[in-house]
């Protein structure tokens, strides 16, 4: 009885076997295959990085030559998407390939390198890079809710993280300098916090011009800096 | 290119091949998708490719899992054991590079750390059929179609996306809710593709009442589904009230 | 509501002198807070009198929230003669803290046998010494990890890997006698497997015990979980604990931050998370059809659900984009959707599904070989299934009727219609008509959510982020029941996360089933609760008074497995 069963659902059948890899192989719709990155969209903001589980993408700044890499090393890749998810531009996309075998490690590498912005003050590269400084400018200029001050920041010259972190110093300094002659510490802590949000002047950077002077007017040395190197800057 | 294959594939494999599979502490997602490649439905026996039990008699190991500091000495052991020339082929994330969990404090962090690899085949877990090719190339039946990519990215020659915003969604925040909206209805993916098709047809409309009849018209008619069609309609109302807000 | 009401005025009645405070977070769940003294005594009162069930313990180092290691045993109670099978349950959770200068517990493992691995697992990876464990040998750590290194604590880097001790596992078996035979199996397989070490204590060709060494695939993931990953991360890492279960991982350890976060996950998204899981459980249910078919002799069977599960991983390809990681659970919703037209095509192939597969389980079913193979083989009598507190299929088939499902409702699971099958012999062909028939049910339950899907949208953004909140989340996987815990900390990652898979909880148990059959049972019988994987392999005999070896190859266990050693 079985026996005649099994027979039966055999016959109807016939071969079941694929053709592939005799015949190339047709993937369903939104298959989650190799991620591929566009070089000529891609800003070096490494959102995918952040995001990628294994780390897979990682992103490598070299503030000597003024480089970002981008790499992807697809022999730890997991084909989880999130990296398509989390790109704000489009620039790497899932695709249908699924034939990745590989006789070396090297193969399985894909580099991106884009250059680093300069720093209009300190002159020394810093971690944004310059097409993601193109890219905020034109998102700026689109907006319809960022105010206009922000987009003469921009384009009056791009400062690194340590400068305006000297900036801000310089402005607390700056606005405490009437009390040096009394102790700081008699004065009431509320007291001096309205003291020196009066004067204080890096806020003004988003409003009014001229707050900023050069360091080297102020007597003050700067944390490494060069002389040589420091390009003055008129505002 | 059918025949070409065939002859090709005689050719090198003269006679049969044996593997043995070890696992080294994977999620054994790799091992079924192995399994799954020796059944009839995908079928690697046709190219002579045999599982075998014992390391004595096969001349493939085809290894799967990040290796766990429990299975160092084993697969040692197991490597040892094997006749040499025997080629080596590393099946899946763990294997290649120790996937998601390649720098934890009991894993050694992918195979090559032990012993020297013939053959990568990524992917979590890679599928029968990448099985099936990644085999033919450890074998050098086929060439392998992946090759590194080095790409230096100029600023000077780079061209923004959203330069230039025109039509109906003219400024950034319309265009961030839409997308936004469009991902919460229909996911990332199928969101992504529709929104390009909205993108064109914003530039075509002049007032926002137009554009949203013709949206819903058009994307019935490409893709001829009930759902996306209601996911557009509401993500185009949102819009809407995101546009009164922000004038 | 009322009903947890009554039960709390019951525990303030009963043994109000014993607990400190009690709190209750959430509307289904009461935490017991209690003295390390009084711990035994608390247990067995909510495991017996109450009738709950143990369903995973967390051992936590919180010495930088409140200077004290805690300790929370969880227990879903789920007494028949208060509840009908039916209701919600409720989650009853004792927890105790141990002082840092004294890190040890009175253990309670001598009245509640299902306490045996987790106590063994505190005393590896915490350092806590449960005093009075019949049992206190190292479960999860490799052997040769230093002593005094315990990963899980919040000082210990999760990167660094300290150098090697030379170390061996002692195989203990608990009935002695003099003319035993000890068989060592694995850890290198030929089935579907993970690796692990039997050893067979054999009398003639009886089966007298059976010890193991698991855990040599130990990845250290709670602790990933803690410290390199994000909290939007850990579902890509929970979904890859277990090749064939992985979609369930993820969806509870989402379900449980989600009530930590007090999100309201949208009602289109409840319903695409219940399609994805049950398309999980069909693949599941028909590998392991086919897997005890190739056990049991009759490859006919095997090589014919191989191919009609083909559809099923088909189908989960369109759907989800992947054949066995599906990545479509993230906190707060799904990232995919289902359109009409994949929902099409999903009932089309589903109708194609069921016909192939009732023409393929009739006939396997009315084969006198494979039922005379599997019948009264592995029995596992309903009390010792509930002292060891057992789950899924392994319980559905001694006769306990556990189904999370049913018991915590998640998911949409409360608005489908569905049976749930037991049945009472507890050998090996229960459990295999258990799985025939929930794979049956399975298509039902797609089928109706499918037609009822709501409208809207798929993901939600609104969140409460407290720090240190906590959360429980529970799902029926294949195997039996999942259950997640969580701790939310500080700079978006997770503060603990606690996975108990569910053949955690069966493990224990495949001793006691092994006793009294002969060996060519044992592939059969560890096989039948379905652990991730299957067994045996490469087997030496060792004749314990000549001292002298023999090597069998797997072909002659396999023979031996097939041809029924039992007369």
């Amino acid at each position: 009885m079985t026996l005649k069963n099994i027979l039966k659902i055999i016959k109807e059948k016939g071969t079941v076997t694929l053709a592939y890899p005799f015949e190339p192989e047709e993937v369903p719709e939104d298959f989650r295959g190799k991620p591929i990155i566009n070089p000529d969209i891609c800003m070096g903001c490494g959102a995918c990085a952040n995001v990628c589980p294994p780390d897979a993408i990682m992103v490598f700044d070299d503030f000597e030559k003024g480089t970002k890499v981008w790499r992807i090393f697809y022999g730890r890749c997991i084909f989880c998407g999130r990296c398509e998810e989390a790109c704000p531009i489009g620039a790497i996309k899932q695709s249908e390939e699924f034939e990745l075998a590989s006789k070396s490690r090297e193969d399985l590498e894909s580099i991106v390198i884009t250059p680093l912005a300069k720093c209009d003050i300190c002159g020394r590269y810093f971690i944004i890079s310059e097409r993601e400084i193109k890219q905020a400018l034109e998102i700026t200029k689109a907006s319809k809710t960022i105010p206009p001050s922000i987009l003469e920041l921009i384009e009056n010259g791009v400062e690194c993280p340590t400068c305006k972190r000297k900036k801000t110093v310089l402005s607390f300094v700056r606005a405490l300098k009437p009390f040096e002659s009394e102790k700081l510490e008699s004065i009431p802590p509320a007291t001096a916090v309205n003291l020196v949000r009066e004067k204080l002047t890096f806020h003004s950077s988003l409003g009014k011009k001229g707050e900023y002077t050069n360091p080297r007017e102020d007597n003050i040395k700067g944390v490494g800096q060069n002389e040589g190197k420091t390009k003055e800057k008129s505002i | 290119m059918k025949e070409k294959l065939k002859k090709k594939a005689y050719e090198v494999l003269k006679r049969s091949v044996y593997v043995l599979r070890v696992d080294t502490g994977s999620c054994n997602g790799c091992e079924i998708e192995i399994y799954n490649a020796f059944t009839p439905y995908f079928d690697i026996e046709r190219f002579g490719v045999r599982l075998v039990y014992s390391p004595r008699l096969a001349d493939v190991l085809l290894v799967t899992g990040p290796v766990t500091r429990q299975f160092v000495p084993i697969l040692k052991a197991v490597y040892e054991a094997i006749p040499k020339p025997c080629i080596v082929v590393a099946c899946g994330a763990c294997a290649c590079g120790g996937g998601i969990w390649y720098d934890s404090h009991s894993i050694m962090g992918g195979v090559d750390k032990l012993i020297p690899v013939d053959a990568y085949i990524p992917g979590c877990p890679p599928r029968p059929q990448s099985i099936l090719y990644g085999m033919l190339v450890a074998l050098d039946v086929l060439a392998q179609k992946i090759e590194r990519e080095e790409a230096i990215a100029n600023s000077s020659t780079y061209k923004p996306e959203f330069s230039n915003f025109e039509g109906i969604i003219d400024n950034w925040e319309l265009y961030k809710a839409l997308k936004f909206e469009l991902h919460r209805y229909l996911g990332y993916r199928f969101g992504n593709r529709v929104l390009e098709d909205l993108l064109k047809l914003s530039k075509e409309c002049s007032n926002i009442d137009e554009f949203i009849e013709k949206a819903e018209m058009k994307i019935q008619e490409k893709y001829n589904d009930p759902r996306v069609t209601e996911a557009v309609k509401f993500s185009c109302l949102k819009l809407k009230d995101v546009k009164e807000v922000i004038t | 509501m009322n009903k947890i009401s009554e039960l709390e005025d019951r525990i303030k009645r009963e043994i109000g002198n014993l607990i400190m405070n009690i709190e209750k977070p959430y509307p289904n769940q009461i935490y017991l807070h209690v003295k390390r003294s009084n711990l035994l005594e608390v247990c067995s009162y909510v495991f017996y009198k109450l009738g709950g069930f143990l369903s995973t313990m967390v051992g936590t180092d919180e010495r930088n929230l409140c200077s004290m290691f805690t300790l929370r045993y969880v227990f879903s109670i789920e007494d028949v003669d208060i509840y009908d099978s039916d209701d919600e349950k409720p989650w009853v959770i004792v927890s105790t803290e141990i002082p840092p200068d004294d890190p040890t517990f009175p253990s309670v493992t001598p009245k509640i046998p299902s306490a045996v691995w987790y106590e063994r697992e505190v005393r590896d990876l915490l350092g806590l010494e449960p005093v009075g464990h019949p049992d206190p040998r190292r479960l999860v750590l490799p052997d040769d990890w230093p002593e005094g290194v315990y990963p899980l604590r919040k000082e210990y880097k999760h990167d660094i890997r300290p150098p090697s001790i030379p170390e061996k596992y002692e195989f203990k078996p608990e009935t002695k006698g003099e003319k035993i035979i000890q068989v060592p199996i694995g850890p290198v397989h030929a089935a579907v497997d993970e690796p692990a070490q039997f050893r067979v204590f054999l009398d003639g060709e009886k089966v007298v015990d059976l010890d193991y060494r698991m855990f040599y695939i130990y990845r250290g993931i709670e602790k990933i979980s803690e410290s390199r990953l994000t909290y939007n991360q850990v579902p890509f890492i929970a979904e890859r604990i277990c090749g064939i279960c992985g979609n369930a991982h993820s969806c509870c350890y989402c379900q449980a931050v989600e009530q930590a976060m007090r999100i309201n996950v949208p009602e289109r998204a409840k319903y695409i998370r219940t399609i994805m899981l049950e398309i999980e459980r069909l693949h599941s249910h028909l590998l392991w059809l086919g897997i005890a078919c190739h056990l049991a002799a009759f490859d006919w069977g095997f090589m014919e659900f191989f191919k009609v599960r083909e559809i099923i991983m088909y189908l989960a390809e369109i759907l989800s984009g992947g054949r066995k990681t599906y990545g479509i659970n993230i906190i707060g919703g799904v990232r995919r959707d289902i359109t009409e037209k994949r929902a099409e095509k999903a009932l089309k192939m589903l109708n194609e599904f069921e016909e192939e597969y009732k023409k393929v389980l009739d006939t396997v079913v009315s084969t006198s070989t494979f039922i005379k193979r599997v019948k009264d083989v592995g029995v596992l009598p309903k009390e010792v299934a509930r002292k060891t507190s057992v789950v899924g299929p392994v319980a559905r088939g001694s006769g306990i009727k556990r189904d999370t499902r049913k018991d915590h409702p998640y998911a949409s699971y409360d608005e489908i219609d569905f049976k749930v099958p037991t049945y009472d012999d507890g050998d090996v062909l229960s459990r295999a008509l258990v799985r025939a028939e929930e794979a049956l049910e399975s298509i039902n339950i797609i089928r109706q959510a499918i037609e009822n899907m709501p409208s809207g949208p798929i993901i939600t953004d609104e969140k409460e982020y407290i720090n240190y909140a906590k959360g429980l989340g529970a799902v029926e996987a294949p195997r039996g029941e999942d259950v997640h815990f969580v701790i939310l900390g500080p700079l978006s990652k997770v503060y603990r996360h606690r996975i108990r898979a569910s053949t955690y909880n069966n493990w224990p148990v495949v001793p006691y089933m092994c006793r009294g059959y002969t060996l060519a049972d044992v592939p059969l019988i560890i096989a039948s609760i379905d652990p991730c994987y299957s067994c045996t392999e490469r087997v030496l005999l060792i004749d314990v008074k000549t001292g002298s070896r023999k090597n069998i190859s797997y072909d002659y266990l396999l023979n031996l497995c097939r041809k029924g050693g039992r007369l």
